[in-house]
């Protein structure tokens, strides 16, 4: 049982972040439709959005099920083996238990953003679509943060519990941002360094300073909820190396430290030098830098996979302040 | 479907905040404790809020019968306290188990035992 909750909650969670994060990169990282722009880069950003678009629908469909998938396994754990299932237990559960309540709400916003997709699939005129994809990116966002309602939170007690949720909300609204756009800033580059395309060296260029000032702030807000967080859970600073949870927590905080390094390197040598190969004089072959970065965000990947193995253990520990 | 299982294992590192569960705090009467008159009921501290639907105490005496009122229900002004009542008892060791579901839907259990006497 342990096992199932782990594995639908992560799927459920990785997912959410996702959706989030592919809305958030079309609507501030895809560089718009210019009239100016060249065939090259029009036939790019067509097969990239289009990419986006499938990406959203299947990730909609993972969302649903997995949502459904997690409230199954959950109520089956809450009923215990002592007592019979049946619907009516089950439409209780659902209806009567904060968990429940906010899944009905969160299926209801999830069914909203699957309209928003199919209308965004129409042929629409600029402003129309411009008010969909800010209307989608609003729906998932909401979707994403109402887990904070359903997490080690929302079942705080006390004065604090308000702004427990209110920072647990805002680390997760962080995640969409980086580490999740990180996953399509790959893609991007990807899609990009292979093309002998200076018009879209020059959008990769453009997408890298968009996302590293976006990931700037992302990482500041994850360190500091984090932090935050790390308040809530802990009792006294010796828990972090006295009590396994503490341990694991403090393994994840050095494997995000890693991950900094690699941002770093990306922010501070990679991103100037990926600037320096578009200057018109730059000589030689201009995708260096490019695919080092490339190398860079999987780098990233390797160390968050790690993490992940730290984060699955840590979901079934009770916290030190607990 | 590589690509997106790859992708997912990297975003759930972003599934950062562990699990917690709703830990006995304290009890009334306390655990292990001895008293000259039977309480009328008995009420836990969780550590956490708890759902209403899913958590119930449940007391027993020490031939194993079921002696509280079955009607455990979360506190009406602190929802980390969950309370059943119970009739007039009998001098001898009671058992009060417990199983509530966090509002996280995390689920603990446990017992105390508490004694009346003379």
């Amino acid at each position: 049982m342990i096992f199932g909750l782990v594995v639908t909650r992560w799927l459920h969670w990785a997912v959410c972040i996702l959706l989030t994060s592919s809305q958030l990169f079309r609507v501030y990282l895809v560089p718009r439709r210019e009239v100016s722009d060249g065939r090259d880069v029009r036939l790019w950003r067509d097969e990239f959005v289009s990419y986006l678009s499938r990406f959203d629908v299947v990730a909609l469909v993972i969302t649903v099920l997995s949502l459904f998938a997690w409230f199954a396994v959950t109520a089956l754990n809450a009923i215990g083996p002592d007592h019979r299932i049946d619907i009516s237990l089950i439409a209780l559960i659902a209806t009567e238990t904060q968990f429940g309540r906010v899944s009905i709400a969160r299926l209801a916003i999830l069914a909203l953003v699957g309209i928003c997709l199919f209308a965004s699939s129409r042929p629409t005129g600029i402003d129309r679509d411009r008010v969909l994809r800010f209307a989608t990116l609003s729906l998932v966002a909401l979707n994403l943060i109402a887990l904070a309602l359903v997490g080690h939170a929302a079942a705080t007690a006390g004065p604090t519990d308000a702004l427990h949720i209110a920072v647990d909300a805002v680390h997760l609204a962080a995640t969409s941002v980086w580490p999740g756009g990180l996953v399509f800033f790959a893609l991007l580059l990807r899609s990009t360094i292979a093309l002998p395309s200076t018009n879209l060296r020059a959008l990769a260029a453009e997408a890298t300073r968009r996302f590293s000032a976006c990931s700037l702030v992302a990482v500041t807000v994850l360190g500091m909820t984090g932090l935050a967080l790390g308040f809530f859970s802990i009792h006294d600073a010796s828990d972090l190396w006295k009590t396994p949870y503490g341990q694991l927590l403090t393994a994840k905080v050095l494997f995000f430290c890693g991950m900094l390094g690699f941002g770093a390197q990306n922010l501070f040598i990679l991103k100037n030098q990926i600037r320096l190969e578009e200057l018109p004089e730059s000589p030689g072959h201009r995708t260096g830098a490019a695919r080092a970065l490339f190398h860079n965000v999987l780098g990233e990947a390797a160390v968050g996979t790690l993490i992940i193995l730290i984060v699955a253990v840590l979901g079934i520990a009770p916290t030190p302040r607990h | 479907m590589t690509r997106l299982g790859l992708i997912l294992l990297l975003l759930s590192v972003a599934t950062v905040t562990g699990w917690a569960h709703a830990f006995l705090d304290h009890a009334d009467p306390r655990v292990g404790s001895q008293g000259k008159t039977s309480p009328s009921q008995v009420k836990i501290w969780f550590t956490e809020k708890v759902e209403r639907v899913l958590s119930r105490i449940e007391v027993f005496d020490s031939a194993g019968k079921e002696v509280d009122r079955h009607d455990s229900q979360v506190n009406s002004t602190n929802p980390a306290i969950l309370e059943v009542s119970l009739p007039p008892l009998k001098p001898g060791k009671y058992k009060a188990s417990w199983r509530v579901t966090a509002v996280d839907t995390h689920v603990t259990t446990g017992t105390f035992e508490f004694e009346v006497v003379r």
